[in-house]
């Protein structure tokens, strides 16, 4: 059985790599973890004036199929609408990495990752309000 | 071979008198590797392979004791001269002692397998305060960035000795949790045992993010080309 | 009650078995036994104690020569040379051709097997089959020197091999007529000699750097148990590596002095040759000059600084410290908690090696052991423990490797954990995921890395289960690690309790029935091991026989023999020494007889005088009261004993 020829593109190459501003007010961020295996994981993203997710970054201390999954994430929330991200589910994560099953608490961690961001920007826009 | 002899309730109170290690009998040192469960008696946890009580505080000696106590008789060199067969049966036993062993080594392995014999399921999510997580993800990241650079490996230092007193406070809360389950259970007391069970769980959930991080911090500072700063 | 009585008045003793200690080398091999003394000692040839691991074949691809004589065949017929076997021990084809990238020998599979085949002057065979070679040689020595069949040994591997090289390693030792009691890793052989005399208390780490592989261990020692904590390594680093770097480097001075050498393999040859003599007159002196003789007849001065040597090998030496902090990690130990550092291996000789240990590790090696034995003496200890029950000794060591299995998308699950104490065991439950499904595949894998193509692949084999709705079949299969470190796989039906038997094919070496087969192919040899037992234990009668006869003859019944008596005693003393020296079973014990009818007289004349310096001795008295009377014990055929 090949090995997801995306999960090694993803490992190797992780896209959107880094840190946006974190006090900018258009920027959400979200980290979380797993504890049962200590991974942690930020994903930001920065949102336009239409709602629409412009950049989005990740950090990612864990295994590969966390930094996978994080990188897909953030490939995914580009040019999508903040209510759109919002419906990126873990398990479209497991099916596009073919991740196996032991590794499937990353693709949660992703989705939780992404939800927290979203939780941040828009607590922040509240507070701006 | 041995005679049979009982093997002690698994539930049974701490006494440690009552409790036996599965194939050698405690009064003779008699080693049985045929021995069966009897009827109604459940297969051996890691507590009972090592003859020790089902308890989270053991004395770290006691488990090195029992340990080498056992695999002196069950290790399969011994068994040599009896022929291939005694030295498989011999091979599988002191495997689950050393099991058991390397299962039972730390508080925090102790307090897990305690917490799962009782139906907890380890694997569950549990969200840690986020603070510990953004602090987390900061050490980590400075631990990256600090590459080789004397000034920042010095604060990696401090980095270092602020978590490993965080864990010295998560070790010091585990073990009164751990005292207090010990007691819940030897009281039977279900109130305490199921606060000591959520606080077991809040030190586990924890534990393992500082640990990951006590570890990377450890491997950048000692990196074979690095400059060591002066301590 | 059974009394013995001999000519001497003691007892005749039958020699126990004795089993030996092997530290099979890339490049050196060693054998060494416990004395009656409870002492280990190497047994040393007329060559000295190492026997190099290098076998020589002749054009017709019989056996030449083992040891010292194949290596000076090296130089003459390098193309029908083998050495550093070890180094192909458990290793694929790919492996062998790319990574070693050794040897001016073609590599073979063959369909239906996972054994690699070196052919060496027209003759395919597997590298436990070259290595029984040298071990066949050990056994040969340690027979000659003991006057016995030996057929037990324990044999010591680098700690980091992984299972493959370790069946491989036992395979060898099968095929070599032995009884393998132990794999042991080297390391820990080390400490358990160093550990015999000294007897520690407290933690030691072994820095072994061979030949061809590079070994770091952490124990505890506490009241005879030797307790490995933790193990790391790279077997693919040793004194051999320097080796090449000296030849690549002098070869390249030379190139450019107009005395080109590479593609002449046997040139290169001498080149090594030089250069390894080179690099051990630089352990002792600032600077050093060899003569090498690339050209017979031709002689040039090669002259080498030792720091140059140093900063030639300094990215090596500093790839062993890697795996010394890993190591040292996993022991959960700091360096302040060490007590002793042990160095083994040849290599270790050289200061930078021993500067930058001591620098590491913040403590002087000790400097009382020889590097190049203390392996093998731990073997024999090893083998003492596991045959004498003298000792009330223990060694727990752990598996090198962590043990996985693939599951979906390429990804290992880790079933036991590196630095594990053996015998460890994990057992796993499989279930079906379809209706009446009749299997599953396991991929069983060790290595520490997260992905299948990052690990070494052990085994597959498929779990057999009952055609049942899905989901609702169970079978554990237990994986379990021996006290060798290697690998066993059993199955069992949840459901009803029942073995399952699995067949486990492994990736790479030789399946239990091909070991078979070469041992039945290899009867001619068995045969030859048949009579060579025989004679040995002919013999061993023999020099019993003669030494009482010798005894008796020179006390006060020998006195009393008739001339003719005497000399027709001498005479038969004569041929049963002229019979020893044909190595033979069958003139040994002929001229044995003779002996016997010969000593008829002798004997009762000896057991009178015994008898009657008893009859005088008031405190025996009682005892021989109810004793037979002399003169109606007659000797059996043996001669010698009445029972």
């Amino acid at each position: 059985m090949a090995y997801s020829e995306k999960v090694l593109d993803h490992y190797n190459n992780p896209r959107n790599v880094g840190a946006l501003p974190k006090d900018d007010p258009s920027v959400g961020t979200g980290v979380v973890g797993a504890p049962e295996c200590g991974d942690v994981m930020k994903l930001q993203i920065k949102v336009g004036a239409n709602g629409v997710i412009e950049d989005a970054r990740f950090k990612t201390f864990g295994c590969g199929s966390a930094i996978a999954s994080s990188s897909l994430a953030t490939e995914w929330v580009k040019g999508k609408t903040l209510a759109e991200a919002a419906l990126i589910r873990n398990t479209d994560i497991v099916q596009e990495l073919n991740l196996p099953p032991i590794k499937i608490h990353c693709s949660v961690l992703a989705e939780d990752a992404i939800r927290a961001a979203l939780a941040d920007f828009a607590a922040k826009q509240e507070k701006n309000a | 071979m041995a005679e049979q002899f009982d093997h002690p309730a698994a539930d049974s109170p701490d006494a440690p008198r009552a409790v036996r290690p599965w194939v050698v009998n405690p009064q003779t040192g008699a080693v049985d590797l045929d021995r069966q469960p009897l009827p109604g008696e459940p297969e051996p946890d890691y507590f009972a392979l090592l003859g020790l009580p089902r308890r989270i505080l053991l004395d770290a000696d006691a488990i090195e004791i029992a340990h080498r106590s056992l695999i002196r008789g069950l290790h399969p060199d011994r068994f040599h001269a009896q022929g291939p067969q005694a030295v498989a049966k011999a091979q599988w036993h002191s495997s689950r002692v050393n099991d058991a062993w390397r299962g039972l080594k730390t508080l925090e392995q102790r307090a897990a397998y305690v917490l799962t014999l009782a139906g907890e399921n380890l694997d569950e999510r549990y969200r840690p305060p986020a603070n510990l997580l953004m602090q987390v993800m900061e050490a980590n990241e400075a631990i990256d960035e600090a590459g080789h650079d004397p000034a920042a490996r010095v604060q990696l230092l401090d980095l270092l000795s602020d978590f490993q007193a965080q864990r010295a406070v998560l070790t010091a809360t585990l073990a009164q949790a751990a005292a207090s389950w010990d007691a819940a259970q030897a009281a039977a007391d279900p109130a305490a045992a199921s606060t000591a069970r959520a606080d077991l769980r809040a030190v586990l959930g924890q534990a393992r993010y500082i640990d990951n991080l006590i570890g990377r911090a450890n491997t950048a500072l000692s990196a074979p080309d690095a400059a060591y700063p002066a301590n | 009650m059974a009394i013995q009585i001999s000519f001497g008045g003691e007892k005749r003793q039958e020699k126990p078995v004795v089993a030996v200690g092997i530290d099979l080398g890339t490049t050196n091999s060693l054998v060494a036994y416990v004395g009656p003394d409870g002492q280990p000692r190497v047994i040393g040839g007329e060559d000295g104690a190492m026997v190099p691991s290098v076998i020589a074949f002749d054009a017709n691809g019989q056996l030449a020569a083992v040891g010292h004589k194949a290596n000076a065949e090296l130089l003459t017929h390098p193309e029908r040379t083998i050495y550093s076997v070890k180094r192909m021990m458990g290793r694929s084809a790919h492996e062998i051709v790319h990574e070693l990238g050794l040897l001016p020998f073609q590599v073979h599979t063959a369909p239906g097997s996972a054994a690699v085949r070196i052919e060496v002057a027209g003759q395919k065979l597997t590298p436990p089959e070259l290595s029984a070679y040298v071990l066949r040689e050990l056994k040969r020595r340690a027979e000659a020197h003991l006057g016995q069949v030996v057929d037990k040994a324990v044999i010591t591997v680098p700690a980091y091999f992984n299972d493959a090289q370790r069946q491989a390693t036992k395979d060898a030792g099968r095929l070599a007529g032995l009884d393998v009691l132990r794999i042991v890793n080297e390391p820990t052989a080390a400490a358990l000699a160093y550990g015999l005399d000294k007897k520690p208390e407290g933690r030691i780490v072994v820095y072994d750097l061979g030949g061809g592989t590079f070994d770091v261990s952490i124990l505890a020692m506490h009241e005879g148990m030797t307790e490995v904590l933790a193990t790391g390594g790279d077997t693919h680093l040793g004194g051999d590596d320097f080796d090449r770097l000296l030849v690549e480097t002098v070869a390249a001075q030379l190139e450019s002095a107009g005395m080109p050498v590479n593609g002449d393999a046997e040139k290169l040859q001498r080149l090594r040759k030089a250069c390894i003599e080179l690099k051990i007159a630089l352990s002792d002196a600032e600077h050093a000059t060899v003569q090498a003789e690339l050209v017979v007849g031709q002689r040039i001065e090669l002259a080498f600084d030792r720091r140059d040597f140093e900063a030639l090998i300094a990215p090596l030496v500093e790839r062993t410290l890697a795996p010394c902090r890993q190591a040292l990690r996993d022991s959960g130990l700091t360096v302040a908690e060490l007590d002793e550092v042990l160095l083994v291996g040849g290599s270790t000789r050289i200061p930078l090696v021993r500067r930058k240990v001591q620098e590491l590790f913040g403590k002087a090696p000790r400097g009382d052991i020889d590097p190049d034995q203390v392996v093998a003496l731990g073997a024999a200890v090893q083998a003492d423990i596991m045959t004498t029950g003298r000792r009330d000794m223990l060694l727990l060591d752990v598996t090198p490797l962590s043990l996985g299995m693939e599951t979906v998308g390429d990804v290992v699950v880790k079933i036991i954990n590196r630095n594990s104490s053996i015998p460890a065991s994990a057992t796993e439950e499989f279930t079906t995921s379809v209706d009446n499904q009749t299997g599953v595949v396991v991929h069983v894998l060790q290595g520490d890395r997260e992905l299948v193509k990052d690990c070494r692949s052990l085994a597959k084999f498929v779990v057999p289960i009952e055609p049942l709705p899905a989901g609702l079949a169970r079978v554990a299969v237990t994986f379990l690690i021996d006290a060798n470190g290697i690998l066993h796989v059993t199955a069992k039906d949840v459901r009803t309790g029942r073995e399952k038997s699995i067949e486990v094919k492994p990736s790479y070496g030789l399946t239990d029935d091909e070991v078979l087969r070469m041992l039945e192919d290899a009867f001619d040899n068995a045969e030859g091991d048949l009579n060579n037992r025989m004679f040995l234990d002919a013999k061993n009668e023999a020099e019993l026989i003669l030494d009482a006869t010798k005894r008796a003859l020179l006390g006060p019944a020998g006195a009393r023999l008739e001339p003719e008596e005497r000399e027709e005693i001498d005479g038969a003393i004569a041929g049963l020494a002229a019979a020893v020296r044909t190595e033979q079973a069958e003139p040994v014990r002929k001229a044995q007889r003779r002996l016997n009818d010969a000593t008829w007289r002798l004997a009762e004349l000896s057991m009178a005088e015994a008898l009657n310096a008893a009859v005088h001795d008031p405190q025996l008295a009682t005892v021989l009261a109810q004793a037979p009377d002399p003169a109606s014990v007659k000797p059996d055929h043996h001669g010698n004993r009445i029972k």
